[in-house]
């Protein structure tokens, strides 16, 4: 049983609703930010061990988030996991260039994306091959 | 304000037509060999050029020819100014891409109004290329933010889809898992159709680009085999390979030889009824040397010989059996045939030796420290 805390950063009310049914489901704990402000203060307030972060967000956009998470000495460490409906080609090099540690393409599948949770939780030094290397998941 | 640049050897001809192109209000710049002429006009391309024949070193016929051969610079119009007035000389100047042909001494007033002319001219051209560079833009930036609209909330319907298929709202009935399993299949053909209308759209506006690697073949089919096995076997099909032990690595970008693969192993699992089998072969042929052959077969319907010089058209799409799901956007081929063809090799299509389809493509065999693969630019694509 893990009670591990993640941070979904997600302005779309919904899939919200979805994350939190399905991580719950597999014993997480949930936080959750609309923009990229609350993102900010409540990773600082509530320490989370693990990111879900959309990019098209209010308030400054996902890569704000990033950039800000990378310039905190109390959040630089924690491992972020880009999630965007936008075209991998390029978003996913900038995405992980400026700090997050895997970037899954919209919409994705479900074990692939609790794959990569457990390992970047379970084993730090892990980084998705599979999402680097294509698309996360095929038709 | 419009930009000439005046090439000639003899500084005193420059500086006649100096005198008289400058009351026009124009802005010059001159010459004083082709060499220099050359590397001003790819610096910054002016507007026009008055250019001379006779000068050491490259002529003004060669100078014309590398602008007119130049896809940046062929706009340009050029005047050529010569004291040969033969017609020889007119022709050959003509001939290599000038727009017009002076005869020094030359004519202030004729020519003012040839340059205005084809000034004019160029403008119009400009505006015709900059609305073409728009509309491709335009199109690009559309169909990338429409893309992404669309998947957001068909991320949302599939999320909750396999919420309810893995039982976390509760348990379903066999009639509701079979019916959430229908909406979750047609979730993956409106996420693939998305996909490949991207994959387009990058494909069109030159943005795709193949960085040549070492790829391994049976790494490669075993993915795709591995992406799709449960999907064949859904279907009742078997879906193998049979590749020789010692396969050399191919020249490409792994992520496309996989996306190749895919793309035809969905296309002869879509086409092949239940019992039958799709298999992928590779080889290295004699008759081929240098390359690779990867094959993909099925015991499917077999193809119309109508549609075997078209199946890769673009939005072509081939009629598919009765009761088949329903097509997709016809772009799989089309988009495999472009990725085939930008590692430098070849794709095709013929009926199976015994019954079914084969689709075959070759691929560079890789060569350390040599590039194989053609890279494309973009600039000549769209």
């Amino acid at each position: 049983m893990t009670n591990k805390k993640i941070l979904v950063v997600e302005d779309d009310a919904d899939m919200r609703l979805g994350y939190d049914v399905l991580l719950k489901a597999h014993h997480y704990r949930t936080l959750f930010a609309g923009d990229a402000l609350v993102a900010i203060s409540e990773a600082l307030k509530r320490q989370p061990d693990l990111i879900l972060l959309d990019l098209g967000l209010p308030a400054g956009g996902g890569f704000v988030v990033l950039e800000r998470l990378r310039a905190h000495p109390d959040l630089v460490a924690i491992p972020v996991i880009v999630v965007s409906a936008r075209s991998p080609y390029g978003t996913r090099e900038r995405a992980l260039q400026e700090g997050a540690r895997a970037y899954v393409q919209k919409p994705w599948n479900d074990h692939e994306l609790l794959a990569l949770i457990s390992q970047l939780l379970g084993q730090p030094e892990y980084i998705g091959d599979r999402q680097r290397e294509g698309r996360s998941q095929s038709p | 304000m419009s930009r000439i640049l005046i090439v000639d050897d003899e500084r005193h001809n420059r500086q006649v037509l100096e005198v008289m192109l400058t009351p026009e209000g124009f802005e010059l710049r001159s010459a004083a060999s082709g060499t220099q002429a050359l590397s001003m006009v790819a610096e910054e391309p002016p507007d026009l050029v008055l250019l001379d024949i006779m000068m050491p070193g490259m002529d003004g016929y060669e100078v014309a020819r590398t602008i007119k051969a130049n896809h940046a610079t062929r706009n340009i119009p050029i005047v050529m100014i010569s004291a040969l007035d033969d017609r020889h000389a007119r022709m050959v100047a003509l001939a290599d891409g000038a727009e017009e042909f002076l005869t020094k001494p030359v004519d202030r007033a004729e020519l003012c109004v040839r340059v205005r002319n084809l000034l004019r001219l160029k403008a119009y051209s400009d505006e015709q290329e900059q609305n073409r560079k728009d509309q491709v833009r335009f199109k690009d930036e559309f169909l990338s933010h429409v893309s992404h609209e669309l998947r957001s909330p068909l991320t949302a319907i599939k999320q909750f889809t396999t919420i309810l298929l893995g039982g976390l709202a509760g348990e379903l009935n066999d009639k509701q898992i079979a019916y959430q399993q229908i909406v979750l299949k047609n979730v993956q053909q409106l996420q693939a159709m998305i996909d490949d209308l991207l994959e387009v759209t990058r494909l069109e506006a030159g943005k795709l680009t193949i960085d040549p690697e070492s790829v391994s073949v049976p790494d490669a089919v075993r993915d795709a085999l591995d992406t799709l096995q449960v999907t064949a076997r859904a279907k009742g099909l078997t879906l193998t390979s049979d590749l020789p032990a010692d396969l050399p690595p191919v020249s490409g970008d792994r992520i496309r030889v996989r996306q190749i693969l895919i793309n035809l192993l969905d296309n002869a699992i879509k086409f092949t009824p239940g019992g039958g089998a799709v298999s992928v072969q590779a080889r290295v042929l004699p008759q081929d040397p240098g390359f690779l052959r990867l094959e993909v077969s099925d015991t499917g319907c077999g193809i119309d010989p109508d549609a075997i010089d078209r199946v890769f058209e673009r939005l072509y799409q081939l009629q598919e059996p009765t009761g088949a799901s329903r097509k997709g956007l016809g772009l799989g081929l089309y988009i495999c045939k472009e990725l085939v063809t930008r590692q430098g090799g070849r794709i095709w299509v013929e009926p199976g030796a015994h019954e079914g389809t084969t689709f075959s493509f070759t691929l560079p065999l890789f060569v350390p420290g040599i590039d194989p693969a053609p890279q494309q630019s973009g600039e000549y694509l769209s």
